[in-house]
């Protein structure tokens, strides 16, 4: 019979512990080629676990650069929280050191944005998905959002490009969690970004580098406080505008192919609203 | 005329416009993937409630209801119902509040757009109708006109935008009835139809009981 001090059998344990979650995980990898396959199955993983949750919500701190034309850089921050139900709500209140205090709803027919530094609102007719809105948003009205990738149904096409060079980089630690870095080269950006070790995949931060912009400006978004099971009522998605709130016009852009193609259809389209 | 005097103060005001502006690069990787539509080929112009607008070959143009266009070399200037319009190389556009169409580039302070425009501190000038500003002068006070809020300082009338996710203040023309306590400097007296007017720049104004009221003088 062997007798084991109480020692021993602690150092048996952890170094059985150790062994199984060591072996429980995937090696690093060592070549290119699975570094590619390594960095798709965390952007697919990070891309289910937000596709598949209902409704979420999350912080966002990012940091971004203006460029003047003489190559200036002058930084700003924003902290935006964040609450998604799919498919066709979203709130988001955004915060930042230019004095921007900023209230957008989307209710699945239309977008509202309401500031509230310099009490005015504005709407936009939206279309009937969060995916459509974004882009709408984005392409259209230029409403800048970059935390956009991680709101379409599918994350992994924003991120997914034939062309692009990269995959997994290493592991890293992003304000206190573990994570995993892939890293991606495209024809208009650079991207890092880093997701969590532990299930659910998700993402810790993604650092954007928007090479095609004069003086390549870096963006910079780290994600916190996410909640997957987040239940949030059709009244969260209801637009609040404060009495004596001033209603401003939205720029709108339209590109010029279609101005080329049909004038009088472009035209008329924003015209009428 | 008005077509010519406007259209000749935008063209000479559009060489200091495109000098410099701020590039903000805060897009989604999905958005800049697809391409931007705010520069290069994707020259952009909005159009108001009632505008109408037209793209040419060195820029797009956008026009008010009773308004035209004119484009030369360095892009195109148009004339909306109250005022001018600038659109550049990568000119941005925004939707006017009386029908016409106005466009511009984005500064961070009017500090910045002096500094790009290389105009000294002190010196009344025109800055460009569209010009969109990150904030508004310091020295900026509030006009409200048919209840909607103006910003003024030293002649131009800011009105404010969404833009690219924020408000920014935006250079419009002078909104008709709006009244300031004060001329800026570099007005002219002037009679039109047998009515004595001070013209300040584009802007007519009239003497009234608060101060001097703008007035559209056909």
């Amino acid at each position: 019979m062997i007798i084991v001090s109480g020692t021993a059998r602690r150092f048996v344990v952890v170094v059985a512990l150790v062994t199984v979650v060591g072996c429980s995980r995937p090696r690093d990898p060592s070549t290119p080629e699975e570094a590619a396959a390594r960095g798709d199955e965390l952007l697919r993983k990070m891309s289910d676990t937000l596709k598949a949750a209902p409704a979420l919500s999350f912080t966002v701190a990012e940091s971004h650069e203006r460029v003047r034309r003489n190559g200036q850089k002058e930084p700003y921050t924003l902290t935006r929280e964040v609450i998604v139900r799919r498919p066709d709500r979203l709130w988001s209140h955004t915060t930042g050191s230019d004095n921007r205090n900023i209230k957008a709803t989307y209710d699945g027919k239309t977008v509202t944005i309401v500031g509230d530094t310099q009490k005015v609102y504005a709407t936009i007719k939206a279309p009937a998905t969060l995916d459509e809105t974004l882009d709408l948003v984005s392409e259209r009205y230029d409403l800048r959002v970059a935390v956009a990738d991680f709101l379409y149904s599918s994350p992994y096409d924003s991120f997914a490009d034939k062309q692009a060079k990269g995959g997994w980089v290493r592991r890293t630690t992003v304000e206190g969690t573990s994570c995993e870095e892939v890293s991606y080269s495209m024809k208009a950006v650079d991207f890092t970004l880093s997701m969590t070790r532990a299930e659910p995949t998700l993402p810790c931060q993604i650092q954007i580098t928007y090479k095609e912009e004069p003086g390549k400006p870096v963006s910079q978004l780290v994600f916190s406080n996410w909640n997957l099971k987040t239940q949030p009522q059709d009244s969260q998605f209801v637009a609040n505008v404060p009495q004596g709130y001033e209603l401003i016009p939205v720029v709108e852009r339209i590109p010029k192919t279609e101005l080329k193609a049909d004038p009088a259809k472009a035209m008329g389209a924003a015209a009428s609203k | 005329m008005r077509l010519n005097r406007r259209s000749g103060t935008c063209a000479a005001l559009l060489a200091a416009v495109l000098l410099t502006t701020v590039v903000q690069a805060d897009r989604s990787v999905r958005t800049s993937r697809r391409g931007t539509v705010v520069q290069g080929e994707e020259r952009t112009v909005a159009v108001g409630r009632r505008g109408a607008a037209v793209a040419g070959e060195h820029g797009a143009a956008a026009v008010g209801p009773r308004g035209a266009v004119a484009v030369d070399d360095h892009g195109a200037a148009a004339v909306g119902r109250h005022g001018a319009v600038v659109v550049g190389e990568e000119g941005a556009a925004a939707v006017g509040r009386h029908g016409g169409v106005v466009v511009g580039q984005h500064y961070e302070s009017h500090e910045a757009w002096r500094t790009a425009a290389g105009v000294a501190a002190g010196v009344a000038t025109g800055i460009a109708i569209g010009t969109m500003l990150s904030r508004p002068p310091a020295a900026s006070t509030t006009v409200v006109v048919s209840g909607t809020n103006y910003m003024y300082s030293d002649g131009v009338y800011y009105a404010r935008v969404i833009n690219g996710g924020a408000v920014a203040y935006q250079v419009v023309p002078a909104p008709a009835s709006a009244i300031i306590a004060t001329l800026p400097p570099g007005c002219k007296s002037v009679r039109v139809g047998g009515v004595a007017y001070t013209q300040c720049g584009p802007t007519y104004y009239q003497r009234v009981a608060t101060g001097y009221q703008v007035v559209v003088v056909h």
